[in-house]
């Protein structure tokens, strides 16, 4: 009887245990690289960011860079993502390992015709859902400046809820010189299209401010 | 309706009547009004007394029951002393009884030697001289003048015998003289030797006697104790209450110690345990570091408490000697494991903190950086004092247990006392609180006549009128009816005795 009664507290203090443990909130970040036209020649910068955030991610978290080309809601466009391995030292060689994939792709880009940010968006709330984190971010180091090749459809609504949308560098276009209004109007046209999906948006273009780059 | 418009375009008369209404209204209400305060202040000062005196006697229930643990801790303490004080002395005494028969062998051997040098001094009576016979002969012969020259002949014989005799004996016994002294030099050692057993007995039972007179006085405190004298309760206040605030400290020190070896192995700990996991929002191996400290101050407790310096756990306390120290070393190899964990958990860390540095390194100035670094010469200095520090802060953390009991035994005391002054200060203050109620209703009841003043004042004035003599009898018979009447609804407070009753149940 007494040696029922032990097991059955030991049990009982196993599954407390056990029922406490809980996982640490993770963070998912998949970053969306514009490849197109000019904008090939920012992406030493995206290439500081990545490491940046590299640095930075820990155990447990996820991390994909993908490219924004012609056609960008496709597998084939994530240059390199990782989910890093709960001990720091197999951690930092995922992370190395990654930065080399990141300097390989920087290194052999070509650009691409046009720009499907909506694609890349997608996919990018495709991974990050599948990657089951506590908490999505998106960056998309991008003039924001959309081109579809012909047929490409585009308009549906982004499945980004509780998702964090970051714009990096948006750079102004010659146009946007001529008339800024264009460079505001194509901010909030992306801005209201992502609040409307129930994600927040954020732009920042000063990447030298460190406070604005943490997650 | 607004007050102002009782009386319609006379608002200042409107208001004289309001008021007036109001004084007559509390006139007559003056006395319920009274009784209600009475009522609700008896209410509260009776609880309130009730509870102060209810907290007092708790204090003095409390008091009692420090009495009682410090009076039993202190005759646990003194109980140690005295058997620390045995012990000693069972020592002393078998160390010096074990060297009592060689010594006495010794002295004896001694004192025989002694004897015998002495036998050998003792002086031998010289030989009677032959010659007095001679003497004797010749002064029996007759005085003739024959005989003269015979006389004088055996006379310069005897003389010259007597001489020769004489230097010779002198010599044998200056030669005897010597021989003696040679002896007695000889006994000189035996004696020096003799002396020095004696002092070294002496000192020996000069010690013994100091011990005895400690242990006088260890018997002494300790009857103090049993009797529970107020002058041993006084000294164990005292000292209970320093060693708590001393014991204190030193927790505080090893706390700040325990801190610094966590930091040491929870990073490491991260490689061993998942990064991923939480308990109750804590890290999994930032719990896991902690519990390693944890298992190494419990190993040392057990240790300490098996080598019989702590008697925290009965169990151990009691166990047999040798299984006791089988114990001891047990709890020994387990903490000498873990300062083992915890040195090669010190050198993980090291490792981890430069391979991150290498890894910023890459990150920041790629291939380059990286070869730059690694070219670099790094000094082993900090891993191997972090890993001297990872195998020893286990075995300082050890010692916490000799303050950790100090803190268990005297904790008790020392918090009991404060309750108890708490439970004193709380019901004076209620008591306190009591008065300022009654005080409060007074005032309240001064007020309340302040306000109906009026009516009040023609009341005095028509009882002070002078009246007829029926009239005054009729009017003091209603007066005293009237005090008789506030006597009985005057409420009645508990006395102090029906209130420690209730207290106490």
């Amino acid at each position: 009887m007494k040696y029922k009664i032990k097991t059955l507290i030991f049990v009982c203090v196993i599954s407390t245990l056990a029922a406490c443990t809980e996982q640490k909130p993770t963070t998912g970040l998949y970053l969306l690289l514009d490849t197109s036209g000019t904008y090939t020649k920012e992406l030493k910068k995206a290439q500081q960011i990545i490491h940046y955030y590299l640095a930075n991610l820990e155990p447990g978290d996820s991390f994909a860079v993908a490219r924004i080309d012609s056609g960008s809601f496709s597998e084939k466009d994530i240059i390199a993502k990782v989910t890093f391995d709960h001990r720091p030292s197999r951690a930092n060689e995922q992370k190395r390992i990654f930065a080399q994939s990141i300097q390989h792709f920087i290194e052999t880009v070509k650009s691409s015709a046009y720009t499907d940010i909506n694609g890349g968006l997608l996919q990018a709330s495709e991974y990050l859902t599948e990657t089951q984190v506590s908490r999505k971010v998106v960056m998309i180091f991008s003039d924001l400046l959309e081109e579809l090749p012909k047929g490409f459809k585009r308009d549906f609504d982004l499945p980004l809820t509780d998702f964090e949308v970051v714009a990096l560098n948006v750079t102004k276009l010659s146009s946007d010189n001529r008339d800024p209004k264009l460079y505001m109007k194509r901010l909030d046209y992306w801005q209201k299209r992502i609040e409307l999906s129930g994600a927040t948006w954020r732009v920042i273009n000063d990447l030298e401010r460190e406070d604005a780059l943490i997650l | 309706m607004p007050i102002a418009n009782i009386i319609p375009g006379q608002p200042v008369l409107s208001w004289i009547l309001v008021l007036l209404c109001a004084t007559l209204v509390l006139y007559f209400i003056r006395q319920s009004a009274h009784q209600l305060l009475d009522n609700l202040t008896q209410l509260l000062v009776q609880n309130l007394r009730l509870l102060s005196k209810a907290l007092l006697n708790l204090s003095k229930q409390m008091a009692v029951r420090n009495r009682d643990v410090l009076f039993e801790h202190g005759q646990q303490q003194a109980e140690r002393a005295l058997e620390r004080q045995f012990i000693r002395l069972s020592n002393l005494v078998e160390k010096d009884l074990s060297r009592y028969p060689s010594m006495q062998r010794d002295i004896e051997q001694n004192i025989t030697s002694m004897e015998d040098k002495l036998l050998l001094t003792s002086q031998v009576p010289a030989p009677l001289p032959e010659w007095t016979e001679a003497v004797e002969s010749i002064s029996k012969l007759k005085d003739t003048t024959k005989n003269d020259a015979v006389v004088g002949k055996l006379l310069q014989a005897i003389y010259e015998a007597f001489h020769k005799q004489q230097n010779e004996v002198m010599n044998v016994y200056r030669a005897d003289i010597a021989k003696s002294h040679n002896q007695l030099k000889g006994a000189m050692s035996h004696w020096r030797r003799l002396h020095h057993k004696i002092t070294e007995v002496g000192q020996s039972w000069h010690l013994l006697i100091q011990q005895a007179s400690k242990m006088d006085h260890q018997v002494e405190h300790f009857e103090n104790l049993v009797k529970g004298t107020d002058k041993a309760e006084n000294l164990l206040k005292a000292s209970s209450t320093t060693q708590f605030f001393i014991s204190m400290i030193v927790m505080v020190i090893a706390g700040f110690g325990a801190f610094v070896n966590y930091n040491l192995i929870a990073l490491p700990m991260s490689e061993l345990m998942p990064a991923t996991s939480q308990v109750a929002g804590y890290n999994v191996a930032d719990i896991g570091a902690a519990v390693i400290i944890m298992l190494e101050i419990t190993v040392g407790l057990f240790f300490m408490e098996s080598i019989g310096i702590t008697r925290l756990f009965p169990v151990i306390h009691f166990m047999e000697d040798k299984k006791r120290m089988i114990w001891a070393w047990v709890c020994m190899i387990f903490l000498l494991a873990l300062c083992g964990v915890e040195a090669g958990l010190a050198f993980m860390r090291e490792s981890m903190v430069a391979d991150k540095a290498l890894l910023t390194s890459f990150l920041v100035g790629g291939e380059q950086a990286v070869t730059q670094a690694s070219q670099q010469e790094h000094s082993n200095i900090p891993m191997i004092g972090q890993m001297m520090l990872g195998f020893v802060l286990p075995l300082i953390l050890m010692f916490v247990a000799i303050p950790f009991e100090s803190v268990i035994h005297t904790g008790r005391h020392v918090l009991g006392n404060v309750l108890v002054q708490l439970c004193i200060l709380l019901s004076t203050l209620l008591r306190t609180l009591s008065l300022l109620i009654k005080q409060l209703n007074h005032s309240l009841k001064n007020v309340y006549d302040i306000l109906c003043f009026a009516p009040i004042w023609i009341e005095h004035l028509i009882e002070s009128r002078p009246k007829t003599k029926g009239h005054k009898s009729i009017k003091n018979t209603d007066g005293d009816e009237a005090q008789n009447k506030h006597i009985k609804t005057e409420p009645k407070l508990l006395d102090d005795a029906s209130l420690d009753e209730r207290a106490e149940s």
